[in-house]
């Protein structure tokens, strides 16, 4: 935490200087499947190869795991000539180790036509080295895709520590992991702030059954969210940070109510004598879908923010719960109980097009977008135990992000800009 | 009494539990029937309009309005009510439920029916029922299931005449299993409703 909490507040130490062109290199489609081939040769270092190749290595993992671009070693493949493998972009870079700190200078030149695309230099201190990496990469994906990648994002997650279920965080490549909460009792779905300063969660340390705490990350204090009395779980911030959608139970019965993001102006959204439960806001913040057995069965979906308009998403298996939203609005994903447990799928917002992202192996739960909706985030008991793993938005690329077990109910933080 | 009632966690509790088999009642009120009644409801209200809970729902609830830090030492300790009912309700088992089912079975009525009589005899005692779930549901989704076995005991003791006010109902989804396999036999036993002397008012 403490290094998470240095590297995030020491940001006047770093500086960055842009003398390149802004002009995107391949603006992605929704949808396209294709990945920008980049060279990244070794980086130049006077004195410390070691740190440049480590760094190197850290952005190469990052840009390989966008999803836009594909690091290809260029003499390698040379031998295999294959046309696909030929590099669009070469990465350059040169470090130089002072007494310390360093700085580092990278270049995006477009291969065939040797034109410079950016020239950008950081300097850092070799703790925060992970922190300029992920910067870097995020960079090279917005200038040569349009849009920014995940790597400066965060997943904050409950893991099981000696029987008790504990708030942690971590870099969305699983690194730096840390624990936020150490209350010794029932902390569960985190969900994070727009603005990533605060984590609001469901938690059963304030004794009696659950509640809303909120964790604020400057201060490490938690505190509670809505003071009066009752039985509430599964907080979500609206995207426009107005409101917080969660599900407050009454008489056994869930239902589901908004509040101001102070807590206060309870409004309740349903009055159903079915389980109503797991809102979660549209981009817009003008719906909510939900998971409902008002059927008979959980199922998905979807109101208006005043609790109006309500329709039903999801028609398939009989069990689907867990609804995410997507950041882009268009698909919602969710879980749905199959033969081995339940799988991640994604349904478009109208119905169509329903598809399931994982292969049966396990269970997968409490599915989550990456900020910009290139990837998701869930928790699966795939290896025997449960861990959080992270994928594509198709599917692809399953990577396992812990390894300790019992760590379960992932969220990704919006993009954190540690830099500016 | 409500500083009271914070001591959950199961410091001076003791664990009781009840068994059972399958089947419906027919003696006990549905949750949906229940929550149809519910106050903050009113029957000219469509699901569109929205209410408030506030200060008129959950008079009897036990959590304060104010944060308040759990601490073991606050709490009344081994009042003799207290031992005394947890020994007898020891002698008892578990309710348990049907997968994704909140209604009491005939074997489960049958322990509820000893755990009321025995609770008779305590008029000052508080219980805590607590509601749990097996590892097939989702987070969120099991939590308000639990609720709702709870909820399920809760309603069964009411009609046996138990005082509401002493009756609080957890649920812990299923982030509390007894046994933490992966199998009908695990799951079966994760299905559960747990009575929890706290303590007495």
């Amino acid at each position: 935490m403490q290094k998470y909490l240095v590297s995030f507040f020491l940001i006047p130490l770093f500086y960055a200087i842009a003398n390149g062109q802004v002009d995107v290199f391949l603006k992605i489609q929704s949808g396209e499947s294709r990945k920008i081939n980049v060279a990244m040769p070794e980086f130049t270092t006077n004195q410390n190869p070691e740190l440049a190749g480590h760094l190197r290595q850290i952005i190469m993992d990052d840009l390989n795991y966008s999803g836009y671009l594909k690091v290809i070693d260029p003499l390698a493949d040379s031998a295999t000539a294959m046309n696909l493998d030929i590099p669009e972009v070469i990465i350059t870079g040169d470090v130089a180790h002072k007494s310390n700190y360093f700085s580092f200078e990278f270049r995006l030149t477009e291969s065939v036509t040797g034109r410079k695309l950016l020239t950008k230099s950081f300097r850092s201190y070799p703790f925060a080295l992970r922190v300029l990496a992920h910067t870097v990469s995020d960079e090279i994906v917005y200038q040569l895709c349009g849009e920014y990648g995940n790597a400066c994002t965060k997943i904050a997650y409950v893991t099981e520590q000696k029987g008790s279920k504990e708030l942690a965080l971590m870099d969305w490549d699983g690194q730096r992991s840390t624990l936020l909460t150490h209350n010794r009792s029932i902390n569960l779905l985190p969900c994070w702030s727009g603005d990533g300063k605060s984590l609001l969660f469901t938690t059963y340390a304030f004794g009696g059954g659950p509640i809303l705490a909120r964790y604020i990350f400057k201060d490490q204090q938690i505190e509670r969210f809505i003071e009066h009395a009752g039985t509430f779980t599964s907080p979500e911030y609206s995207p426009d940070g107005k409101k917080v959608a969660f599900v407050l139970t009454y008489e056994g019965n869930a239902d589901i109510y908004t509040a101001d993001r102070n807590g206060q102006n309870l409004q309740r959204l349903t009055s159903n004598p079915a389980i109503d439960t797991a809102p979660s806001w549209s981009p817009s913040s003008r719906e909510i879908a939900f998971t409902s057995d008002r059927s008979g069965s959980p199922q998905i979906y979807i109101m208006d923010a005043e609790g109006g308009n309500v329709r039903r998403l999801t028609y398939e298996n009989n069990y689907n719960s867990s609804p995410k939203w997507s950041p882009k609005g268009d698909q919602i994903v969710f879980v749905s109980l199959q033969s081995s447990g339940f799988q991640i799928c994604l349904i478009d917002v109208t119905g169509e097009n329903l598809i399931c992202l994982t292969d049966n192996d396990g269970s997968y739960e409490n599915p989550a977008w990456s900020p910009n909706g290139s990837h998701l985030v869930c928790a699966s008991n795939r290896s025997g135990r449960w861990e959080i793993y992270s994928m594509l938005r198709d599917g692809s690329l399953l990577r396992q992000l812990t390894f300790s077990g019992g760590n379960t109910g992932p969220t990704w933080s919006p993009r954190l800009k540690p830099f500016n | 009494m409500k500083k009271l009632l914070f001591c959950l966690i199961p410091l001076l509790c003791i664990v009781l539990m009840f068994t059972t088999c399958s089947k419906k009642t027919a003696g006990v009120q549905s949750d949906k029937g229940e929550t149809a009644a519910q106050p903050s409801k009113t029957p000219t209200k469509t699901p569109a309009e929205v209410t408030s809970p506030d200060t008129k729902t959950e008079p009897s609830k036990a959590l304060p309005a104010q944060p308040v830090q759990t601490d073991k030492t606050d709490h009344e300790q081994s009042i003799s009510v207290t031992t005394s009912l947890g020994n007898e309700i020891l002698q008892l088992d578990m309710v348990h439920f049907d997968y994704d089912s909140y209604e009491l079975r005939p074997d489960a009525i049958a322990a509820l029916e000893k755990a009321a009589k025995i609770l008779k005899k305590y008029p000052d005692a508080i219980i805590t029922i607590e509601g749990h779930c097996d590892e097939r549901g989702t987070v969120e989704y099991n939590l308000a299931l639990g609720e709702r076995r709870a909820h399920a005991v809760k309603t069964y003791f009411i009609n046996y005449g138990i005082n509401p006010n002493n009756l609080i109902t957890i649920s812990y989804g299923k982030e509390k299993p007894i046994d933490p396999g992966h199998n009908e036999d695990a799951w079966s036993k994760n299905r559960r409703a747990v009575l929890v002397p706290s303590d007495t008012k």
